[in-house]
Order: structure tokens, then C-alpha cells, then sequence
């Protein structure tokens, strides 16, 4: 799961107001928590098309959560400037589209609900009884 | 009768197949190049409009803002095999001689084509011979590369690696069967200096079907999924979502066409487990393009965050309508007379059930899910079936946020087709925005809640 994908997901479950964001943490159980960087094709047209639809607080707290492979963006939006800096826009690439969580859960602020991503899928599939 | 105004009239070369499909794709990748305005296409002047078979001419003309820019449209529409700059045409060779001579004697037209130019001694050329619907032998291939040795040009011929190939393509003339479907096209005869050749070669290769690692029985034709990217203008630097993406073979195209792809399916299996170690990575990893976002989720309800509209440029899918893969989606055992509820201890590892999902809710779902996640402008693409003596215009389901752009069928039997339904996102000032697509849903919940 690539944070771009995160950054739209939702829990959606019967009776849940406010499940945005979804907490990114290693599995309960088994305890497995793994991150990889899977090489993307940078574009800045991309980056630049993006930026507008994002929801930054919440892709600035998923970086977070993923530690030292996901830092480097700033608290405030990027500026236009920075949105033509080419260092930058790298970094913010790479976070946005090459940084993958490979295994772990997504957790609903609310409710707790565990979304479980395997093999880099999140599963957000419902039960019978929350939707 | 040539361009008025700006532009040049440019020939296109269409392959006989997708007939429906071949004009309506060239518009679509012109609009993903950037192209201004409509675009404005004729027949050649030896067809005759009303003749039968006219529309199946693979031959069009097309009003091009410059060279350059049809060029970069047909390097991407699968349908096309060739853009050309025609010298002369006429029904037949000895009438196509006559007009490139008219041509080369004129000395505006002379400027337009850029004879001196091409003709000059420093480009090494070839002439190839075309023959559609028929097969001409070695030497009816010659009598059309002499018969036009009238042309002055002054370089030296290069069949290996020439600068410019000229093309004389011959459409239902000489040797061709009467019996084959393709030669009921009205003929004639064309000389032309290639402009650019379609990607036929180089994509349908690379992304043919047999030789990909992952397939299932509904892994959508190559061909076809090239068309629908191309419908829905996937190019780089944009975001393209298949909500029922199975094996990833629309999004392999789409991606093939330079977008950033998402996918989400119902059937964790197909997408993430997939058989034998390969699954819908495998595909994009085996032809070098970036992983696809893929989550599993219910077409019906995608789990997107409150308050997330305009995000894709384009959807594009396939729908499992129950022909090959039947539609599901969540809830199942909900829907019991006595509601199912998971005990505590199998909540983790829990399949759900899923219940069956008819096509009017699903393609309903379908358009609710585009007018609020495509941008103004984005485009859904998608597959509708159809029985052909029943169907007509009235029976596409419409939508207040989004038009029709196109809507070209596929007869796959006798009496069942299916049809790609093309349909582009409101602008935000236009009638029926966002707010008239969050009231037919409203409506439509409310019909559904009585």
C-alpha cells in the first residue's frame, strides 16, 4: 500500500463518524511490520496534479508512522515553490508513491476496526454486520 | 477543396478492425495529446459519402493542427496503423499518378508538401506497397513502385534504414478477393510520405495476452484494453482507477499509456494471492512498470474517505455482469432473516459473505462512484452488455453529472454485444456538477430506502 492509497481510505463501518485517518501499526499478533521502497517513475506534472486532492495533516502523520524511510516533508503543504524545487519533489515522491507498507494494519481512530495489508493490499472489505 | 484556414489534411491508416472503434479512439488519444477543438475528419475524395461501405474505409483524412501533433496522436491509438501526407489520390494508380504530378508541377502545393525537401539528395528513401484486402506479388509491387519513378527524387533508395517511406496503398484493386469482407470499401489509390506509424507493433507485442505471466478466464483482450485506456485518455501524469480489476488488464494499458493506476477488486484471491506465486504485480513487474495501488474493496461501496471528490482522471473497467464472472458485493448473510453476526474470536480471519449484485445497481453504483471521484473533464469507460435487437439509445444509463462521448458496440454473438459506453465528467459550473450528482444519489437512496 503506497501512501497516495492511504491517504483516500476511510473506515466505512455502520455507525462510525469520523474514521479518517487510518492508523498505520504493525499486526497485533504476529507483531509484523513491513516497509519497502519500490521504485516508481517520478513525474512532476504527477506530483504537482496530486497535490491539490490530498489531505496533507494525515499523509504528514502516516510518514511519520513509518519512520526514518518516510521523513523529510515539511508540516505546512509545500508551497509553489517547493512544488518546482527538484529535491524536494523527490522526496515527495518517494513518500507518496514509492514508499510501500508491505505488512501491517490500518487502524480506524474510532472504532479500532483493524484493516489488515498483506502483500501490500489493504483489505477493506466489510463484515455482514457493518455495513 | 484543401484545408481552409489553419491545419493540415493528413491521412489516417486504420487496421479493419474495431471498425466502430477506430475514429472515436483517435479522437480520444487526440484529446490526451492536447488537441485543440473537435476533430474534423473527411473521406477521401474518391469515396463517395453515401456508397455502401463508405464508413469502412480505412482511409481518412483528418484535419490536423500540425504534423507533429497527429503524430504523437497516432504513436498512441492502437487502431492506426499509419498517419500519411498524401501527394495525390484517385480511384485508381493511373488517376493517383496524374494528381501527385498535378501536385509537383504546382508551385504552392509543391511548397505545402515540402517536395524539395523530401526529394532532396541528401535523404535516403523507399517505397512500400500496400495492398489492402489483397496480396499483390512481387512484380504487381513493382509496377506500382515504377510507376511512380516520375517523382524527382534525388537521394538514393535505403530499404534498411531510409529517412522518409513513401507509401502507395491500393484499397480493394488488383488481386483482391470479392469474398473478403474487407474490399467492400469503395477502392483507391493513394501516394504518401509517412508521417508516423501506430504502436501495433511495439505495444500489441509487448502486452500480448499469451505471454503474460497471470491471466484469468476474463482477462480483458490486450487489444481491447489498449482502446478502452485510450478512451479514457490515460497519459502520464495522471490517475486511473479499475473498481473491478481482476487480473489488471486494463490497468497494464492504462499504465502502458504512461498513467498512475489504482485497483480495487472484491476477490482478495485474484488480486493478491493470484496462482502459483503470480499475481497482478507479477504482470506490472514483468514488463517494467511501476506497482499498480491496489486495495480490496466493494465496487458498490469503495471505502474512500468523506469529502474526496475529483481525485481520478479516468476510470476504466470491465463490470463482472454474470456472463463470465458474476457480480458480488458486500453484506451476504446480512441480508438473512436473522442477520449473521461474527462471533468475537473470528472477526480477524473472517471472509465475508457477499450477496449477488444485478447489473442496474452495479452500473448505477458505477456512475454515482465517477461523477463524484472523477475530475471535471475525467472520463469513465466501461463495458455495458447488451441484446442487440432490444438495444437502443434510450436504454444507456445517463447520468446528470456526465455526458456521453461515446458509445461504439461489439457483436460477440448473433443476438448479445456489448457496448463501450465513453462518458466525461461536468465541468464544476456546469449544469449538473457535484451538487446535481449528490441529489440523484440522495434520490436514489430514498427510492431505495421505500
Amino acid at each position: 500500500m503506497k501512501l497516495l492509497t492511504h491517504n483516500m481510505l476511510q473506515c466505512h463501518v455502520k455507525g462510525v463518524r469520523n474514521g479518517y485517518p487510518l492508523r498505520i501499526e504493525a499486526q497485533q499478533d504476529g507483531g509484523r511490520f513491513e516497509v519497502e521502497v519500490r521504485e516508481a517513475e517520478f513525474s512532476a506534472d504527477f506530483l504537482r496534479h496530486i497535490l491539490p486532492r490530498l489531505d496533507w495533516a494525515a499523509l504528514l502523520e502516516a510518514a511519520k508512522a513509518l519512520g526514518e524511510v518516510a521523513v523529510g516533508l515539511p508540516d505546512a503543504p509545500p508551497t509553489d515553490a517547493m512544488m518546482h524545487d527538484d529535491a524536494f519533489l523527490q522526496t515527495f515522491h518517494r513518500i507518496l508513491l514509492e514508499v510501500t507498507v508491505v505488512e501491517g494494519e490500518l487502524v480506524c481512530p474510532e472504532s479500532e476496526r483493524r484493516f489488515a495489508v498483506k502483500n501490500a493490499v489493504p483489505n477493506m472489505l466489510l463484515h455482514e454486520d457493518e455495513v | 477543396d484543401e484545408p481552409a484556414g489553419d491545419g493540415v489534411w493528413l491521412l489516417v491508416y486504420f487496421v479493419h478492425r474495431y471498425l466502430d472503434f477506430r475514429r472515436p479512439e483517435f479522437e480520444s488519444a487526440a484529446r490526451a495529446c492536447g488537441w485543440p477543438g473537435a476533430v474534423e475528419w473527411r473521406l477521401p475524395p474518391w469515396v463517395d459519402a453515401d456508397a455502401p461501405g463508405a464508413d469502412k474505409s480505412p482511409l481518412w483524412l483528418v484535419r490536423a493542427p500540425s504534423e507533429e501533433l497527429a503524430a504523437r496522436v497516432v504513436r498512441r491509438a492502437i487502431l492506426a496503423k499509419a498517419l500519411l501526407c498524401p501527394w495525390g489520390h484517385g480511384a485508381d494508380l493511373a488517376s493517383c499518378c496524374d494528381a501527385v504530378r498535378a501536385a509537383l508541377a504546382d508551385d504552392t502545393t509543391k511548397q505545402t508538401l515540402r517536395v524539395a525537401h523530401y526529394t532532396s539528395a541528401q535523404r535516403a528513401f523507399k517505397v512500400q506497397v500496400e495492398a489492402f484486402g489483397a496480396k499483390l506479388s512481387m512484380e504487381q509491387q513493382l509496377v506500382r513502385v515504377n510507376a511512380f519513378s516520375f517523382v524527382p527524387f534525388e537521394g538514393s533508395v535505403s530499404m534498411r534504414a531510409p529517412d522518409d517511406i513513401f507509401w502507395c496503398v491500393e484499397v480493394g484493386g488488383e488481386g483482391a478477393n470479392p469474398s473478403d469482407e474487407r474490399v467492400k470499401v469503395p477502392p483507391g489509390v493513394v501516394f504518401a510520405r509517412q508521417v508516423a506509424v501506430g504502436p501495433r507493433q511495439e505495444l500489441l507485442g509487448k502486452l500480448d495476452l499469451k505471454r503474460r505471466p497471470y491471466l484469468g478466464p476474463t482477462s480483458m483482450d490486450h487489444e481491447m484494453a489498449l482502446i478502452m485506456a485510450n478512451m479514457g485518455c490515460c497519459r502520464p501524469g495522471t490517475l486511473t482507477l479499475d473498481p473491478f480489476v481482476g487480473t489488471g488488464s486494463v490497468l497494464v494499458a492504462a499504465a502502458a499509456l504512461g498513467a498512475v493506476c489504482m485497483g480495487g477488486d472484491m476477490d482478495i484471491r485474484v488480486v493478491r494471492d493470484g496462482k502459483k506465486g503470480k499475481n497482478v504485480f507479477t504482470n506490472f513487474e514483468h514488463y517494467g512498470m511501476d506497482a499498480p495501488c491496489l486495495l480490496r474493496a466493494d465496487a458498490s461501496a469503495m471505502p474512500w474517505r468523506a469529502g474526496l471528490r475529483g481525485v481520478f482522471d479516468s476510470i476504466v473497467c470491465d463490470p463482472p455482469y454474470g456472463i463470465r464472472a458474476g457480480g458480488r458485493k458486500s453484506g451476504g448473510r446480512r441480508y438473512n432473516e436473522r442477520p449473521y453476526e461474527i462471533p468475537k474470536e473470528k472477526r480477524k480471519d473472517h471472509i465475508a459473505s457477499t450477496s449477488p449484485y444485478s447489473l442496474g445497481e452495479c452500473i448505477a453504483d458505477l456512475l454515482d462512484n465517477a461523477a463524484a471521484m472523477l475530475r471535471p473533464g475525467g472520463r469513465l469507460v466501461y463495458f455495458l452488455p447488451a441484446v442487440i435487437e432490444a438495444y437502443s439509445d434510450d436504454l444507456l444509463p445517463r447520468h446528470p453529472s456526465l455526458d456521453v462521448v461515446a458509445n461504439t458496440e461489439q457483436n460477440l454473438t448473433m443476438s448479445y454485444q456489448r457496448r463501450l459506453v465513453t462518458m466525461e465528467r461536468k465541468g464544476e459550473g456546469a449544469e449538473g456538477g457535484a451538487g446535481a450528482a449528490d441529489a440523484a444519489r440522495a434520490a436514489r437512496a430514498r427510492t431505495i430506502a421505500a
